[in-house]
């Protein structure tokens, strides 16, 4: 139990401190929800080498916590929508067995674009669908890149930091 | 490092991605209205074929100007400035968003 808490903790605040330094890299695009989703390494990383609970627990407390702490409280709502929903697609896309970290990443990418727009057009207006031509490309490529980080991360960390599932 | 699936994924992504855009332009037609609303609120409604400048005060102060058919936000005093930068719009369907004052100015047809 106690290991389990202090792993947790541990991505956790990984996952934080690369969410943290994502905002110092604006990406100057003028799309507004557009982000590398660099954390996203850490979620892919649990899903391989943990349970599903602690993969979504990572994520869901990330998006509080940084929201929270760097002061973006306005984009919660969304971040959490396409949080909670990318998290639950990529559990579900690790059960096909023809789909490695890329497939996984990029499907996760384009679902947390899918899920915030949702959040958005349910919040503001319908009219910010039309945002969607533009994350989605920008997800697939961000998913790419994510999942090759992760598959990397997955083939050279030590088998110590990956927990054993029980 | 690519498993057969991934790139299947990838593919099927950019195909309904590129399926979508071309639906959206040829879906796209001239709009003659511009709606406004805040935080999903309706706020107004301004014809395009006039020129003119349109405040908009609620969360934080937006100027909006329709010329020529056309629709831009001219100034706003939002932290990202977004929608200042954002293109005119003119066909319906197309929209300025400024999310931190929880603006949305699209156009639509309305007879």
């Amino acid at each position: 139990m106690a290991k389990k808490v202090a792993r947790l903790g541990l991505f956790l605040c990984a996952a934080m401190l690369i969410s943290y330094i994502e905002t110092l890299l604006p990406l100057p695009l003028g799309v507004p929800g557009l982000k590398i989703g660099l954390a996203n390494t850490a979620v892919l990383f649990l899903l391989y080498t943990d349970r599903f609970s602690t993969a979504l627990g990572v994520n869901v407390l990330r998006i509080l916590l940084t929201h929270i702490l760097f002061g973006n409280v306005m984009g919660l709502a969304y971040a959490l929508t396409g949080g909670i929903l990318s998290s639950c697609v990529m559990f579900l896309a690790k059960k096909i067995p023809a789909l490695g970290p890329v497939g996984i990443s990029v499907l996760g990418a384009v679902c947390h674009n899918l899920g915030q727009t949702a959040a958005a057009a349910l919040l503001l207006s319908p009219a910010v669908f039309y945002y969607l031509l533009f994350l989605v490309p920008a997800g697939v490529v961000s998913g790419i890149g994510i999942g090759i980080l992760a598959w990397l991360l997955l083939k050279r960390t030590p088998t110590l930091l990956k927990a054993q599932k029980s | 490092m690519f498993k057969r699936g991934d790139i299947f994924v990838i593919v099927l992504v950019l195909a309904l991605t590129v399926a979508g855009t071309v639906g959206a332009l040829l879906l796209r037609d001239q709009g003659n209205t511009l709606c406004v609303t805040i935080d999903g609120q309706e706020y107004g409604k301004y014809a395009l074929e006039l020129n003119q400048v349109i405040e908009i005060t609620g969360k934080g102060n937006n100027v909006l100007v329709i010329q020529d058919g056309q629709a831009y936000m001219q100034n706003a005093d939002c932290p990202d400035k977004i929608c200042v930068h954002h293109a005119p719009i003119s066909r319906s369907g197309e929209a300025i968003v400024c999310l931190p004052n929880g603006v949305v100015a699209e156009v639509k047809r309305e007879e």
